[in-house]
């Protein structure tokens, strides 16, 4: 789908490294940017903060690659990346749990590594940075406990994300669960990450319980579909919305004062930067944390418009 | 002519006995064991989820009709969404649909085209066609839009009484399509053509022409259901629509199309999205879990066409005599 465009991307970028080589600079650093897929906003979003930040530094070149999903690309892509004998390699997983290959290949080239958003299972990298999913479900269940007492739903991304989603989820149930005044309900098929998911659930969730009084999407973007089923049924006074991510639309929603109420920050943008900067400080051989979590501030009416 | 027409009939008649059956005996289960399944809510959520399957069903049977295939429709309905989204910023929210709407025939076309005139296969054709466009729907754009005049949602929202307009403009789809399909003179060379397609030529008729018509149809459906998932969901995503080309395929098939052509009806093909729909709903207020849904809508379908398999020598013997 998205691979052709990419490739002639990719391709675009190979060959601007190269005539950059060319020129025989030895001062700055080409960085390797590894995505498992592009597809979604989410990882387009952190792909591009990073060459952003890439740009600010003025003698950083990146080069990126998109598997397309596929997780043997990722590891061919990795390898290519090395025969193009980029300094260091940042790694975005999606949804990957761990990428044995990838991460051997570069260890045998002695390169480090920086992953994102997603930290593998297995394998040894230098750092990571991303969010506590598990965190951001938390807060989004103290925020619906302390606003609503009845029935709250669920509505699942599915597969392509899951254990993403399930930290979420489990998040949200840890504090949710506990309470005697709330009870939990899940909705059985998933929303697959997307609005019109989000909207065709909800629609099930109100035909079966129609008493709800609150929703927990594990993104915003099914969220916002879910809104519109509230609208569609007449129960936007009834029933308030709790997303994660910080989508735009999202935000603007929450800052509108609808039943959207909450959501918490999982910004691409934010994530991208800090790791294109971990990875200029370790080419510069800075002793840099191992783990660094970005905290994931809770967004509401009173703060929403700061982050538009 | 007239042998043909009786062929017809005699096995629409049974494919719509075998349905009714089907669908009264799904829809007095889904009655009699869930309390939720006959309350105003769930119908009129029946009623909305079956526009996007039945219109694309429709413009898939066109398709099938003749012999083909066309595995673009979900990438028609991403890329008219979310051109019809971002132009809502520029145009009047009509003028905008109707871009998209058009986007959908223009995409058509050039399938049809490149089926008939460069004899290109079908699977191959709307195959690249599939990624090609979903490729210019993130190129239009890479994150979601959603239009801020609330006008936009009125399409997807409206009732008509107890019934949704979308639901109605489907209806009519397959309603005046059906009858374009039985009655009119290109309607019933789309479905000689894939009975054979030689015959046809030697009786005169220009089969090409009726290839684009068909594959333009297709593409019209899915521009339709594009815009009508956008203003259902109110935001576009360039990501909507993977594999929604397999329920479309799946209805008709379900319905007593034959995927070599020449077989099927649009009263069949709508039965097909029913008994889908119906499927998803009841698996859903049953609970089931989404994986095992999966494995049981797959199951059903291969149940459902089994069936019509042992009907269906019957009916050919008597076509063929």
């Amino acid at each position: 789908m998205r691979k052709a465009l990419s490739l002639v991307l990719v391709a675009a970028l190979g060959l601007a490294g190269c005539s950059d080589d060319a020129a025989g600079k030895k001062d700055g650093y080409t960085i390797g940017v590894a995505n498992f897929l592009l597809s979604g906003p989410y990882f387009s979003g952190m792909d591009a903060a990073i060459a952003a930040q890439a740009k600010t530094k003025g003698n950083v070149k990146i080069v990126s690659t998109d598997a397309g999903g596929d997780a043997a690309k990722l590891a061919a892509n990795v390898e290519d990346l090395l025969s193009k004998n980029v300094d260091a390699i940042i790694i975005s997983g999606g949804p990957l749990e761990s990428a044995p290959a990838a991460l051997n290949a570069i260890k045998a080239a002695k390169k480090p590594v920086v992953l994102v958003d997603r930290k593998f299972s297995t394998g040894e990298y230098t750092s990571w940075i991303g969010p506590d999913n598990e965190a951001i479900g938390k807060q989004d269940g103290e925020f619906l406990a302390a606003k609503v007492k009845g029935k709250v739903a669920i509505i699942k991304g599915g597969p392509a994300d899951n254990s993403i989603g399930l930290a979420r989820t489990n998040g949200l149930k840890s504090v949710l669960g506990t309470k005697s005044d709330i009870t939990l309900v899940e909705a059985s098929d998933f929303g697959n990450w997307g609005s019109d998911g989000g909207l065709t659930v909800m629609e099930g969730l109100l035909a079966k319980h129609p008493d709800l009084v609150a929703v927990f999407c594990e993104n915003d973007a099914m969220c916002l579909g879910a809104q519109r089923a509230i609208a569609s049924a007449g129960k936007t006074a009834q029933i308030v919305l709790a997303g994660v991510d910080g989508q735009a639309e999202a935000l603007k929603a929450i800052l509108d004062g609808t039943n959207y109420v909450v959501t918490g920050l999982n910004s691409p943008n934010v994530i991208g930067k800090l790791a294109l900067d971990r990875t200029v400080e370790v080419l510069g051989g800075a002793k840099v944390e191992k783990d660094t979590v970005v905290p994931s501030p809770q967004i509401t009416k009173d703060n929403a418009s700061q982050y538009l | 002519m007239t042998t043909l027409a009786v062929r017809v009939r005699g096995r629409d008649v049974t494919v719509e006995a075998a349905f009714t059956l089907l669908i009264a005996a799904l829809i007095i289960v889904a009655a009699t064991t869930s309390e939720s399944f006959l309350t105003a809510t769930n119908l009129t959520n029946l009623l909305k989820q079956m526009v996007t399957t039945g219109l694309l069903a429709f413009g898939m049977l066109v398709v099938i009709l003749t012999g083909g295939i066309d595995l673009s429709v979900g990438s028609v309905v991403a890329f008219s969404g979310i051109v019809t989204a971002g132009l809502v910023a520029d145009l009047p929210i009509p003028l905008a649909m109707l871009v998209g709407v058009a986007s959908g025939i223009a995409f058509g076309a050039v399938n049809g085209v490149l089926v008939a005139r460069f004899e290109l296969a079908p699977f191959v054709v709307t195959l690249a066609a599939l990624t090609t466009i979903r490729g210019l729907a993130f190129v239009y754009s890479e994150v979601p839009i959603a239009p801020a005049d609330p006008g936009f949602l009125t399409l997807g929202s409206a009732m008509v009484g107890p019934i949704p307009l979308i639901t109605l403009i489907m209806l009519a789809v397959f309603g005046i399509g059906g009858v374009f399909l039985a009655r009119t003179p290109p309607g019933r060379s789309i479905i000689a053509i894939g009975g054979n397609a030689e015959t046809v030529r030697l009786a005169g008729i220009d089969v090409r022409r009726h290839i684009v018509l068909a594959y333009t149809i297709s593409g019209l459906c899915a521009g339709l259901a594009g815009i009508i998932l956008t203003s259902r969901v109110g935001i576009a995503q360039p990501s909507v629509g993977v594999a929604f080309e397999l329920d479309a395929i799946a209805a008709c098939v379900i319905g007593g199309a034959s995927l070599s052509g020449g077989r099927g009806s649009a009263k069949g093909a709508f039965g097909g999205v029913l008994v889908l729909v119906l499927i998803n709903n009841l698996l859903n207020l049953y609970g089931v879990q989404s994986f095992w849904q999966q494995v049981l809508k797959g199951l059903i379908i291969i149940a459902v066409i089994l069936v019509q398999r042992t009907r269906r020598p019957r009916s050919e013997a008597k076509g063929r005599a």
